[in-house]
């Protein structure tokens, strides 16, 4: 288990549905078509409220990264977890870790794909990345 | 410009017993800084007429303070909160209020007590619920957990894209903590070596616990006046000479700069602007310090080098007691105390003063602090003078 537990509110709901069902939808602009990211109130590009969803392709790039370390309790072992900051091929970026990679597999420029874990079944599944294949 | 008797001018600093403190709140810092302050300066509480409040963690200082302080007829209060730029916005709205004839004596406070016994520091500073629902959520659950882990990432980019090194950084930390050794009021003293820094345990990579500030319970308070009223009190005045604010803003969207540039580079031209001098002219810096790496980007964003540089200058030798460059002085947050703004501030008055003892800078007419709260979102910009 990769990811912490969630709870949807109002505001994410529709966001997290696509994330159930394995799309990471972005904000489009009804006006200029401008993307935005998912939790954005209003268009990036023209400040337009008129947004609609649409699901990105899955493509990313890394443009920074972190290796966290965290003692956990009660037998002190260090567990670390891989952090990036990606910027999704259509152009808005997205904090998250990265699974099933070593922490040196990863650079300013390294291809990574979405994909989506929950903690458990009461959990709302949440956006993580992989190394892209290839 | 010409000096005018409505000049703002710091008269008073207050600091509490700084670190390890346990048993005061927040508030009952904020009340006994504000009564050294008042002390230092040579007036009574009730001269005060002006009150700013700001809080840290705890969230502990609030309008209320006026109360615990039984201050009557007061003719500005405000609670701000812009984070680590909050102690210099404080100063700044002060100024500006002394200036206008609105408030003659503004208290400016900043108090928390985030320490508990038995509780490590990390603990303290991840203490308190975090968000699991919504979109803050959203990212605790992704596991980017706080500062540490963002500012983290904001210094990979830096190091990615201008080939900055953890040597580097550790280069700040050792020159801090030189200056630490020589400041009573600091937490860590001990004097550390490359060795010390490179050994230090991961926080998050690239940061190790020597890249990161301390945490300390306690309050610092400053009080500004008018040079008028300032000349009859019983401190060396501090001449709040130039201000600023930036708050960029981040696109979080491709080409969004952040790691890279910060707001430093629009408020310190601007508050030097305002003061009428240039970075030539300053004697000595103060510089928000919540990581070794946020004092290498805001070095570059002042101007002292050019961007992507800092860290071949912070390791040239500039630094550190001796060094051509009068740094964090105190030690600053990785040595000395973790007051967010207040601390480059109280040790720009230190020194400002001529009262650093055993660090005092030579040249220390012009002093130049600044602000950084959020993750690197909120900075404020303050020029300080020894005289007009």
């Amino acid at each position: 288990m990769s990811v912490g537990p969630l709870a949807r509110d109002e505001r994410t709901a529709e966001f997290l549905d696509g994330a159930a069902a394995g799309k990471f939808l972005l904000r489009r602009c009804d006006v200029c078509q401008a993307i935005s990211a998912p939790h954005v109130r209003q268009c990036g590009q023209c400040g337009s409220t008129e947004l609609s969803w649409q699901p990105a392709a899955g493509g990313a790039t890394v443009v920074s990264w972190a290796v966290a370390h965290a003692r956990s309790a009660p037998d002190g072992t260090i567990a670390t977890s891989t952090l990036v900051i990606a910027q999704l091929d259509e152009g808005p970026w997205w904090w998250s870790k990265l699974v099933d990679a070593a922490p040196d597999a990863v650079a300013s420029g390294t291809r990574l794909r979405v994909d989506f874990e929950r903690a458990d079944e009461e959990s709302e599944y949440v956006p993580v990345f992989r190394l892209a294949a290839g | 410009m010409s000096p005018s008797p409505r000049d703002p001018v710091i008269a008073g600093l207050g600091i509490t017993e700084l670190g390890k403190v346990y048993g005061p709140t927040a508030a009952d810092f904020a009340a006994q800084a504000v009564r050294r302050a008042a002390a230092d300066a040579g007036l009574a509480l009730a001269d005060i007429d002006g009150l700013l409040v700001s809080s840290g963690t705890t969230n502990g200082v609030r309008l209320d303070l006026q109360r615990d302080l039984e201050l009557t007829d007061l003719r500005l209060l405000s609670e701000m909160q812009s984070y680590g730029s909050t102690a210099g916005a404080m100063v700044q709205l002060a100024s500006m209020a002394v200036q206008a004839g609105m408030a003659d004596v503004v208290a400016c406070v900043w108090a928390d007590n985030p320490l508990r016994p038995g509780r490590s520091a990390g603990a303290a500073y991840g203490a308190g619920a975090r968000p699991q629902a919504g979109w803050p959520g959203l990212l605790t659950a992704s596991g980017v957990v706080g500062a540490n882990h963002l500012y983290a990432l904001a210094a990979r980019r830096h190091m990615e894209t201008y080939g900055t090194t953890s040597e580097q950084f550790g280069a700040i930390a050792i020159a801090q903590r030189a200056w630490a050794a020589m400041n009573p009021l600091a937490q860590l003293r001990e004097p550390i070596t490359l060795d010390d820094y490179l050994a230090s345990r991961w926080i998050a990579e690239p940061f190790r616990l020597l890249d990161c500030c301390l945490v300390s319970n306690g309050g610092i308070a400053v009080i500004v006046t008018s040079a008028d009223r300032a000349a009859d009190l019983a401190q060396p005045p501090v001449h709040v000479l130039g201000w600023a604010q930036s708050h960029p803003g981040h696109s979080g969207r491709r080409d969004d700069d952040f790691g890279l540039v910060t707001g430093a580079a629009q408020a310190g031209p601007a508050a030097l602007s305002m003061a009428g001098v240039g970075l030539a002219d300053i004697g000595v810096v103060e510089l928000y310090d919540c990581y070794t790496f946020t004092v290498l980007v805001t070095l570059e964003d002042y101007g002292f080098c050019p961007k992507g540089e800092g860290g071949r200058f912070v390791e040239s030798g500039i630094l550190g007691p001796g060094g051509d460059l009068a740094l964090n002085t105190g030690g600053g947050e990785l040595s000395a105390y973790y007051m967010w703004g207040m601390t480059p501030l109280s040790e720009a008055v230190i020194q400002a003063r001529g009262q650093g003892g055993q660090r005092q800078v030579a040249e220390h007419e012009l002093v130049l602090v600044s602000g950084n709260g959020g993750i690197l979102d909120h900075h404020s910009t303050l020029v300080l003078g020894g005289r007009r």
